[in-house]
Protein backbone atom coordinates (compact mmCIF):
# COMPACT_ATOMS: atom_id res chain seq x y z
CA UNK A 1 0.00 0.00 0.00
CA UNK A 2 2.93 2.52 0.98
CA UNK A 3 4.49 1.69 -2.32
CA UNK A 4 1.46 2.74 -4.12
CA UNK A 5 0.89 5.92 -2.60
CA UNK A 6 4.50 6.35 -3.50
CA UNK A 7 4.29 5.41 -7.23
CA UNK A 8 0.97 8.04 -7.60
CA UNK A 9 3.07 10.76 -5.52
CA UNK A 10 6.00 10.84 -7.72
CA UNK A 11 3.35 10.54 -10.80
CA UNK A 12 1.67 13.93 -9.91
CA UNK A 13 5.22 15.09 -9.54
CA UNK A 14 6.20 14.73 -12.52
CA UNK A 15 3.19 15.57 -13.79
CA UNK A 16 3.09 19.21 -12.03
CA UNK A 17 6.94 19.42 -13.36
CA UNK A 18 6.00 19.27 -16.87
CA UNK A 19 5.59 22.76 -19.19
CA UNK A 20 2.17 24.13 -18.34
CA UNK A 21 1.39 24.64 -21.81
CA UNK A 22 -1.27 27.49 -20.68
CA UNK A 23 1.29 29.48 -19.29
CA UNK A 24 1.88 32.72 -20.70
CA UNK A 25 4.94 33.17 -23.38
CA UNK A 26 7.46 34.87 -22.02
CA UNK A 27 8.40 38.59 -23.69
CA UNK A 28 11.60 38.26 -25.12
CA UNK A 29 14.46 40.96 -25.32
CA UNK A 30 16.10 43.14 -22.65
CA UNK A 31 13.80 45.03 -20.49
CA UNK A 32 14.11 48.15 -18.48
CA UNK A 33 12.40 50.03 -15.59
CA UNK A 34 10.14 53.00 -15.74
CA UNK A 35 10.28 55.65 -12.70
CA UNK A 36 6.98 54.62 -11.60
CA UNK A 37 8.45 50.85 -11.08
CA UNK A 38 6.97 49.71 -14.73
CA UNK A 39 8.56 47.45 -16.92
CA UNK A 40 9.81 48.50 -20.07
CA UNK A 41 10.43 45.46 -22.59
CA UNK A 42 11.83 45.88 -25.95
CA UNK A 43 9.29 46.17 -28.92
CA UNK A 44 9.36 46.37 -32.36
CA UNK A 45 10.14 49.75 -34.13
CA UNK A 46 7.87 51.55 -36.67
CA UNK A 47 8.21 50.58 -40.08
CA UNK A 48 6.61 51.08 -43.10
CA UNK A 49 7.55 48.82 -46.72
CA UNK A 50 5.32 47.99 -49.78
CA UNK A 51 3.83 44.52 -50.58
CA UNK A 52 3.46 41.93 -53.38
CA UNK A 53 0.33 44.14 -54.63
CA UNK A 54 2.14 47.64 -54.30
CA UNK A 55 0.12 48.37 -50.88
CA UNK A 56 1.91 49.95 -48.01
CA UNK A 57 2.67 47.69 -45.18
CA UNK A 58 3.58 49.17 -41.75
CA UNK A 59 2.45 48.34 -37.83
CA UNK A 60 -1.14 49.50 -38.42
CA UNK A 61 -1.36 46.68 -40.51
CA UNK A 62 -0.97 44.06 -37.89
CA UNK A 63 -2.88 46.59 -35.40
CA UNK A 64 -5.13 44.27 -33.13
CA UNK A 65 -3.24 41.25 -34.49
CA UNK A 66 -0.13 38.59 -33.71
CA UNK A 67 1.79 37.84 -36.77
CA UNK A 68 4.52 35.26 -37.57
CA UNK A 69 8.13 37.33 -39.65
CA UNK A 70 10.79 35.87 -41.47
CA UNK A 71 13.23 36.97 -43.88
CA UNK A 72 14.05 35.55 -47.25
CA UNK A 73 14.66 36.40 -50.69
CA UNK A 74 13.08 34.73 -53.72
CA UNK A 75 16.24 33.43 -55.25
CA UNK A 76 17.39 31.54 -51.90
CA UNK A 77 18.74 28.25 -52.86
CA UNK A 78 19.02 26.68 -49.25
CA UNK A 79 17.58 27.99 -46.42
CA UNK A 80 14.71 29.66 -47.45
CA UNK A 81 13.27 26.76 -49.43
CA UNK A 82 12.69 25.06 -46.14
CA UNK A 83 11.59 28.19 -44.49
CA UNK A 84 9.17 28.49 -46.79
CA UNK A 85 7.85 24.51 -46.67
CA UNK A 86 7.34 25.36 -42.97
CA UNK A 87 5.65 28.55 -43.46
CA UNK A 88 3.41 27.30 -45.60
CA UNK A 89 2.30 25.18 -43.17
CA UNK A 90 2.24 27.34 -40.24
CA UNK A 91 -0.43 29.39 -42.51
CA UNK A 92 -2.71 26.52 -43.72
CA UNK A 93 -2.76 25.72 -39.73
CA UNK A 94 -4.31 29.46 -39.11
CA UNK A 95 -5.50 30.27 -42.89
CA UNK A 96 -9.26 30.94 -41.14
CA UNK A 97 -8.15 32.67 -37.97
CA UNK A 98 -8.38 36.14 -38.82
CA UNK A 99 -6.51 37.15 -35.64
CA UNK A 100 -3.29 36.01 -37.31
CA UNK A 101 -1.00 36.93 -39.85
CA UNK A 102 2.18 36.68 -41.82
CA UNK A 103 4.89 38.97 -42.98
CA UNK A 104 7.81 37.93 -44.79
CA UNK A 105 10.25 40.28 -46.04
CA UNK A 106 12.88 40.31 -48.87
CA UNK A 107 16.35 41.14 -48.35
CA UNK A 108 17.08 41.21 -52.20
CA UNK A 109 15.80 44.56 -52.58
CA UNK A 110 18.03 44.58 -55.65
CA UNK A 111 15.66 42.08 -57.26
CA UNK A 112 12.98 40.64 -55.43
CA UNK A 113 10.69 43.86 -56.56
CA UNK A 114 7.01 44.14 -55.86
CA UNK A 115 6.13 42.37 -59.74
CA UNK A 116 8.81 39.80 -58.64
CA UNK A 117 6.93 39.72 -55.04
CA UNK A 118 3.73 39.13 -57.10
CA UNK A 119 4.92 36.27 -59.29
CA UNK A 120 6.27 34.71 -55.87
CA UNK A 121 2.91 34.97 -54.78
CA UNK A 122 0.84 34.05 -57.39
CA UNK A 123 3.32 30.63 -57.66
CA UNK A 124 2.67 29.90 -53.64
CA UNK A 125 -0.93 30.38 -54.10
CA UNK A 126 -1.60 31.83 -51.09
CA UNK A 127 -4.41 34.43 -49.86
CA UNK A 128 -1.76 37.89 -50.13
CA UNK A 129 -3.91 39.48 -47.79
CA UNK A 130 -2.96 37.12 -45.03
CA UNK A 131 0.85 36.36 -46.25
CA UNK A 132 2.50 39.59 -47.26
CA UNK A 133 5.25 40.04 -48.86
CA UNK A 134 7.76 42.67 -48.83
CA UNK A 135 10.28 44.70 -50.03
CA UNK A 136 11.71 48.24 -49.72
CA UNK A 137 15.05 50.24 -49.04
CA UNK A 138 17.76 47.88 -48.21
CA UNK A 139 19.24 49.31 -45.15
CA UNK A 140 15.25 49.60 -43.56
CA UNK A 141 15.04 46.08 -44.64
CA UNK A 142 18.44 45.05 -42.69
CA UNK A 143 17.30 47.50 -39.85
CA UNK A 144 14.07 45.98 -38.62
CA UNK A 145 16.32 42.63 -39.08
CA UNK A 146 18.50 43.64 -36.69
CA UNK A 147 15.50 44.89 -34.34
CA UNK A 148 13.49 41.30 -34.17
CA UNK A 149 17.13 39.29 -34.50
CA UNK A 150 18.79 41.26 -31.24
CA UNK A 151 15.79 40.74 -29.41
CA UNK A 152 15.04 36.76 -30.52
CA UNK A 153 18.44 34.99 -29.89
CA UNK A 154 18.91 31.77 -28.34
CA UNK A 155 21.61 33.51 -26.72
CA UNK A 156 20.25 36.74 -24.15
CA UNK A 157 24.22 37.67 -24.05
CA UNK A 158 25.34 37.38 -27.72
CA UNK A 159 25.13 40.57 -29.21
CA UNK A 160 22.09 39.17 -31.98
CA UNK A 161 21.35 40.96 -35.16
CA UNK A 162 20.13 39.32 -38.82
CA UNK A 163 21.99 36.24 -39.79
CA UNK A 164 20.53 34.54 -42.41
CA UNK A 165 19.33 32.07 -40.00
CA UNK A 166 15.93 31.10 -41.49
CA UNK A 167 14.88 31.65 -38.19
CA UNK A 168 10.67 32.89 -38.18
CA UNK A 169 9.34 35.00 -35.32
CA UNK A 170 6.16 35.27 -33.24
CA UNK A 171 4.90 39.25 -32.43
CA UNK A 172 2.32 39.53 -30.08
CA UNK A 173 -0.20 42.82 -30.27
CA UNK A 174 1.59 45.07 -28.46
CA UNK A 175 4.64 44.25 -30.65
CA UNK A 176 6.28 42.56 -28.33
CA UNK A 177 8.53 39.40 -29.52
CA UNK A 178 7.54 36.28 -27.52
CA UNK A 179 8.89 33.36 -29.46
CA UNK A 180 11.09 31.80 -32.68
CA UNK A 181 11.96 28.65 -33.99
CA UNK A 182 14.13 27.85 -36.72
CA UNK A 183 12.26 27.47 -39.57
CA UNK A 184 14.50 25.07 -41.74
CA UNK A 185 13.50 22.03 -39.00
CA UNK A 186 9.73 20.80 -39.19
CA UNK A 187 10.25 19.66 -35.39
CA UNK A 188 10.78 23.14 -34.50
CA UNK A 189 8.09 24.41 -36.45
CA UNK A 190 5.48 22.29 -35.12
CA UNK A 191 6.25 23.47 -31.54
CA UNK A 192 6.55 27.46 -32.91
CA UNK A 193 3.07 26.41 -34.01
CA UNK A 194 1.88 25.42 -30.69
CA UNK A 195 3.29 28.66 -29.10
CA UNK A 196 0.66 30.55 -31.55
CA UNK A 197 -2.07 28.58 -30.24
CA UNK A 198 -0.60 29.62 -26.39
CA UNK A 199 -0.55 33.35 -27.50
CA UNK A 200 -3.87 33.38 -29.48
CA UNK A 201 -5.50 32.01 -26.12
CA UNK A 202 -3.54 34.35 -23.76
CA UNK A 203 -4.44 37.74 -26.42
CA UNK A 204 -7.80 36.62 -27.23
CA UNK A 205 -9.19 34.73 -24.48
CA UNK A 206 -12.97 35.44 -25.38
CA UNK A 207 -12.37 34.51 -28.75
CA UNK A 208 -12.25 30.73 -30.70
CA UNK B 1 30.18 -18.18 -75.42
CA UNK B 2 27.38 -16.65 -74.30
CA UNK B 3 28.47 -17.08 -70.65
CA UNK B 4 31.87 -16.51 -71.76
CA UNK B 5 30.49 -13.04 -72.92
CA UNK B 6 28.27 -12.15 -69.73
CA UNK B 7 30.97 -11.51 -67.52
CA UNK B 8 32.82 -9.05 -68.90
CA UNK B 9 29.54 -7.19 -70.23
CA UNK B 10 28.33 -7.46 -66.36
CA UNK B 11 31.55 -5.95 -65.03
CA UNK B 12 31.31 -2.99 -67.96
CA UNK B 13 27.79 -2.39 -67.03
CA UNK B 14 28.64 -2.19 -63.59
CA UNK B 15 32.17 0.08 -64.07
CA UNK B 16 29.59 2.52 -66.16
CA UNK B 17 27.39 2.86 -63.37
CA UNK B 18 30.00 3.23 -60.83
CA UNK B 19 31.75 5.95 -62.94
CA UNK B 20 27.83 7.91 -63.17
CA UNK B 21 27.37 7.65 -59.72
CA UNK B 22 30.82 9.04 -59.00
CA UNK B 23 30.27 12.06 -61.11
CA UNK B 24 26.96 12.94 -59.62
CA UNK B 25 28.13 12.61 -56.19
CA UNK B 26 30.65 15.16 -57.07
CA UNK B 27 28.58 17.45 -58.40
CA UNK B 28 26.26 17.15 -55.05
CA UNK B 29 29.21 17.82 -53.30
CA UNK B 30 30.10 20.51 -55.46
CA UNK B 31 26.55 21.96 -55.06
CA UNK B 32 26.69 22.00 -51.45
CA UNK B 33 30.22 23.34 -50.94
CA UNK B 34 29.13 26.48 -53.56
CA UNK B 35 25.55 26.92 -51.39
CA UNK B 36 27.87 26.31 -47.77
CA UNK B 37 30.14 29.02 -49.33
CA UNK B 38 27.07 31.44 -50.02
CA UNK B 39 25.68 31.02 -46.56
CA UNK B 40 28.35 32.04 -44.92
CA UNK B 41 29.36 34.55 -46.86
CA UNK B 42 25.78 35.95 -45.74
CA UNK B 43 26.46 36.45 -42.86
CA UNK B 44 29.35 38.53 -43.61
CA UNK B 45 26.91 40.67 -45.65
CA UNK B 46 24.39 41.29 -42.42
CA UNK B 47 27.71 42.49 -40.63
CA UNK B 48 28.79 45.18 -43.31
CA UNK B 49 25.27 46.28 -43.74
CA UNK B 50 25.22 47.08 -40.04
CA UNK B 51 28.12 48.91 -40.01
CA UNK B 52 27.33 50.65 -43.11
CA UNK B 53 24.49 51.54 -41.70
CA UNK B 54 26.11 53.43 -38.47
CA UNK B 55 28.95 55.09 -41.04
CA UNK B 56 26.11 56.67 -42.66
CA UNK B 57 24.33 57.71 -39.60
CA UNK B 58 27.98 59.01 -38.85
CA UNK B 59 28.54 61.10 -41.79
CA UNK B 60 25.46 62.88 -41.98
CA UNK B 61 26.95 64.36 -38.01
CA UNK B 62 30.04 65.08 -39.98
CA UNK B 63 28.01 67.21 -42.41
CA UNK B 64 26.84 69.77 -39.93
CA UNK B 65 30.68 69.95 -38.11
CA UNK B 66 32.07 70.81 -41.62
CA UNK B 67 35.80 71.16 -39.84
CA UNK B 68 38.94 69.59 -42.06
CA UNK B 69 38.91 67.12 -40.08
CA UNK B 70 35.35 65.84 -40.09
CA UNK B 71 35.83 66.22 -43.74
CA UNK B 72 38.18 64.18 -44.01
CA UNK B 73 36.64 61.29 -41.77
CA UNK B 74 33.82 61.88 -43.89
CA UNK B 75 35.62 61.25 -47.36
CA UNK B 76 37.15 57.70 -45.77
CA UNK B 77 33.69 56.62 -44.40
CA UNK B 78 31.96 56.97 -47.91
CA UNK B 79 35.04 55.10 -49.54
CA UNK B 80 34.52 52.37 -47.31
CA UNK B 81 30.36 52.63 -47.20
CA UNK B 82 31.52 52.59 -51.08
CA UNK B 83 33.45 49.49 -50.97
CA UNK B 84 30.62 47.37 -48.51
CA UNK B 85 27.25 48.37 -50.97
CA UNK B 86 29.59 47.18 -54.00
CA UNK B 87 30.01 43.84 -52.13
CA UNK B 88 26.24 43.79 -51.05
CA UNK B 89 25.53 44.26 -54.70
CA UNK B 90 27.76 41.82 -56.20
CA UNK B 91 26.22 39.38 -53.80
CA UNK B 92 22.52 39.97 -54.76
CA UNK B 93 23.60 39.46 -58.16
CA UNK B 94 24.82 36.32 -57.75
CA UNK B 95 21.55 35.38 -55.95
CA UNK B 96 20.02 36.30 -58.68
CA UNK B 97 21.94 34.33 -61.44
CA UNK B 98 22.68 30.82 -59.87
CA UNK B 99 20.23 28.50 -60.64
CA UNK B 100 20.99 24.79 -59.53
CA UNK B 101 22.69 22.51 -62.11
CA UNK B 102 20.07 20.01 -62.19
CA UNK B 103 18.99 20.16 -66.15
CA UNK B 104 22.98 20.21 -67.23
CA UNK B 105 24.93 17.65 -67.71
CA UNK B 106 27.29 16.07 -65.36
CA UNK B 107 30.40 17.37 -66.74
CA UNK B 108 28.66 20.92 -67.47
CA UNK B 109 27.41 21.15 -64.11
CA UNK B 110 30.65 20.63 -62.59
CA UNK B 111 32.34 23.29 -64.43
CA UNK B 112 29.34 25.52 -63.93
CA UNK B 113 29.81 24.72 -60.01
CA UNK B 114 33.11 25.56 -60.04
CA UNK B 115 32.94 29.13 -61.66
CA UNK B 116 29.90 29.90 -58.80
CA UNK B 117 32.03 28.84 -56.26
CA UNK B 118 35.19 30.94 -57.87
CA UNK B 119 32.69 33.61 -57.86
CA UNK B 120 31.46 33.37 -54.27
CA UNK B 121 34.94 32.81 -52.84
CA UNK B 122 35.56 36.41 -54.70
CA UNK B 123 32.29 38.22 -52.77
CA UNK B 124 33.22 36.11 -49.21
CA UNK B 125 36.81 37.79 -50.04
CA UNK B 126 35.32 41.17 -51.19
CA UNK B 127 33.02 41.19 -48.04
CA UNK B 128 36.11 40.78 -45.40
CA UNK B 129 38.15 43.16 -47.05
CA UNK B 130 35.24 45.44 -46.61
CA UNK B 131 34.90 44.64 -42.93
CA UNK B 132 38.92 45.04 -42.31
CA UNK B 133 38.45 48.16 -44.06
CA UNK B 134 35.70 49.26 -41.58
CA UNK B 135 37.58 48.31 -37.95
CA UNK B 136 40.19 50.54 -39.42
CA UNK B 137 37.92 53.33 -39.35
CA UNK B 138 36.03 52.32 -35.82
CA UNK B 139 36.34 54.41 -33.11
Amino acid sequence: MYKQVCFFALILLIAACGPNVDAPLPILGERDVAPNGDTIYRSIPNFAFVDQDSQLVNNATFDGKIYAVDFFFIHCPTICPKVKANGLRIYQKFLNDDRFMLLSHSIDTKNDTVAALKRHVDKLNIDAKKWRFVTGARDSIFGIADDYFSIAKENPDAPGGFDHSGRIILVDKNRHVRAFCNGTDAEDTDRFIRDIERLLKEQFPANK
Amino acid sequence: MRTFLLFPLAFFCLSLFTVACDDRAKVQLLQKETEDLHDDAMKGMSVINRVARNFKKEVAELDSIGTTAALERKAALLTVIEQMEKAENDMMSWMAEYKAPDSLSTADAVQYLQDQYQKMQKNQADIKAAMHAAKSLAK
